[in-house]
């Protein structure tokens, strides 16, 4: 089963995906910011990173994939924002297995880019299989 | 009739070589590029160089009996009747920029100076008047004005792009979740916390619209002397609910003799509402909040002090930025405190903090004592 850790501050954003994505067959934990999702994944580790870019704490949400990468180098990142702007879009695009999804998206959607970061990520695949 | 160079009797040159320097004087009159006028006791002109002629696109002959009033912008007419007053009342040259309509209609922004001439006795004879055509400057003005605008503008879209779409995506996974629960008679606690997400969400975008348009308003209020004392206690009343829910007292120490202030009631009262709100939230239950009023140096200071959780130096730092919060739990939009700064800018007052984390925080508002009435 596929693994993912979201990280966003807001509950909304949480509690929806923490029911939704079970249903479509996805392990699914939480984080509302940077120190607990260093806590989540030490005792999971996932396959995809769903984190939104800017926390209301001011936290990069991009920084906080480049730690958990060290910790997990074969994750992918999915980055939600609600205001992707052309710099964003650019540093996007130089990072490798990091995807940008605008806010606001359907579960359908987000599911759409969840399939599409691990099927370029062999180990997530062979733990999707 | 009027004429490019009339003469004047009290200034006929007296010999030759006054004559010489009368001369220049003509030329210098004539063919400067500043406009000149000299306006008789019944306002009208009496003489005009050629420059004035050119700036307002009138002959010299057209000019004949006008008033210099008549070919101001009517806006511009209460500054001008004003200057005319405190020209009446003492020798110094008075200045101010203002709108004459050219013949073709054109508006043309002009620095208008006036000052008296007199006879060698101090006989006042005529108000001269030197005009320089500032509309190349006006323009250069609105143009950077309207680049700050629209860079402002970009920052603000980009604030509410991020802050509305964030509680869109919140309904629309909601609505998702709703949805799935639909299916399944056993998840209807899933069901009524996703329609409670989507409710909360909506209101959010709704008290983030209200407050974009709020921040984002224009227009200068109307002002007129009003009792601050009772704005205080009107902000205090509105609170009173909230203070009550959060187990704070508030206390207010007004000074009795505080003059009216010129103000808008209505904004000032947000003001009051806004500070005392984010003093009760900040406070732990027991807490205090206090609102003092009083006279400083002829000023008025008002301040709102609680002894809550306090900021560090960067929430300091940012706590005016639009979209600025660190209570987006409990529904703050962030806009709270800059629409605050705005009004008290507006207002001619200035904004001070002091806050320390964990020991509280005390904002002062003062008012210069101009606005004391």
């Amino acid at each position: 089963m596929v693994k993912v850790l979201v990280v966003d501050d807001e509950p909304a954003y949480r509690d929806s995906l923490r029911l939704l994505m079970p249903c479509e067959g996805f392990e699914v934990e939480t984080a509302a910011n940077e120190r607990e999702a260093l806590d989540v994944s030490q005792r999971f580790a996932p396959d995809v990173l769903v984190v939104d870019w800017m926390l209301k704490d001011h936290t990069d949400g991009l920084d906080i994939a480049q730690g958990l990468r060290q910790r997990h180098p074969k994750m992918q990142v999915i980055l939600i924002t609600g205001y992707p702007t052309a710099n964003l879009e650019a540093r996007i695009r130089s990072l490798p297995a990091t995807q940008l999804l605008t806010k606001p998206f359907t579960l359908s959607r987000l599911i759409g880019s969840i399939y599409a970061a691990v099927q370029v990520a062999p180990s997530a695949c062979d733990r999707a299989s | 009739m009027i004429s490019a160079m009339s003469q004047v009797s009290e200034l006929q040159p007296a010999n030759d070589a006054l004559g010489q320097g009368e001369e220049r004087f003509r030329v210098a009159f004539e063919e400067g590029p500043l406009g000149v006028f000299m306006l008789g006791s019944d306002d009208r002109f009496v003489q005009v160089n050629h420059a004035f002629c050119r700036l307002l696109g009138y002959r010299i002959e057209e000019l004949d009996h006008k008033t210099e009033l008549e070919l101001t912008h009517p806006d511009d007419l209460e500054a001008s009747l004003s200057l005319g007053r405190a020209m009446q009342q003492g020798r110094d040259r008075q200045a101010i920029e203002k709108r004459y309509i050219r013949k073709d209609g054109h508006i043309l922004w002009v620095r208008v100076s006036l000052g008296w001439v007199c006879t060698r006795e101090g006989r006042l004879l005529y108000r001269q008047g030197v005009v320089e055509d500032v509309s190349q400057r006006r323009r250069a003005e609105e143009a950077l004005r309207r680049a700050e605008r629209l860079a402002s503008v970009g920052t603000l879209a980009a604030g509410i792009a991020h802050e509305i779409n964030n509680p869109l995506g919140a309904i629309v996974l909601s609505a998702d979740a709703a949805l799935l629960a639909l299916d399944q008679p056993a998840a209807r606690g899933i069901l009524e916390a996703s329609l409670n997400n989507i409710q909360a969400s909506a209101l959010r975008c709704g008290r983030i619209v209200k407050s974009v348009l709020q921040f984002a308003r224009d227009e200068v209020s109307q002002k007129w002397p009003s009792s601050i004392l009772d704005v205080i206690r009107h902000a205090r009343d509105m609170t009173r609910k909230l203070a009550a829910e959060q187990g704070v007292t508030l206390d207010l120490e007004l000074d009795e003799t505080c003059p009216e202030l010129v103000m808008n009631p209505t904004e000032m009262e947000q003001v009051l509402t806004n500070l005392i709100s984010n003093g009760i939230q900040a406070s732990r239950p027991g807490g205090t909040v206090r609102v003092r009023a009083v006279l400083d140096g002829g000023g008025l200071q008002i301040t709102v002090q609680d002894h809550g959780r306090g900021m560090s130096a960067e929430q300091i730092a940012h706590m005016f930025d639009p979209f600025y919060t660190t209570r987006v739990q409990e529904g703050g939009t962030g806009l709270g405190l800059s629409i605050t700064h705005g009004i008290v800018h507006e207002h001619g007052g200035t904004i001070e903090v002091d806050s320390a984390a964990g020991e509280g925080t005390t904002i002062s508002v003062r008012f210069p004592a101009s606005l004391c009435k």
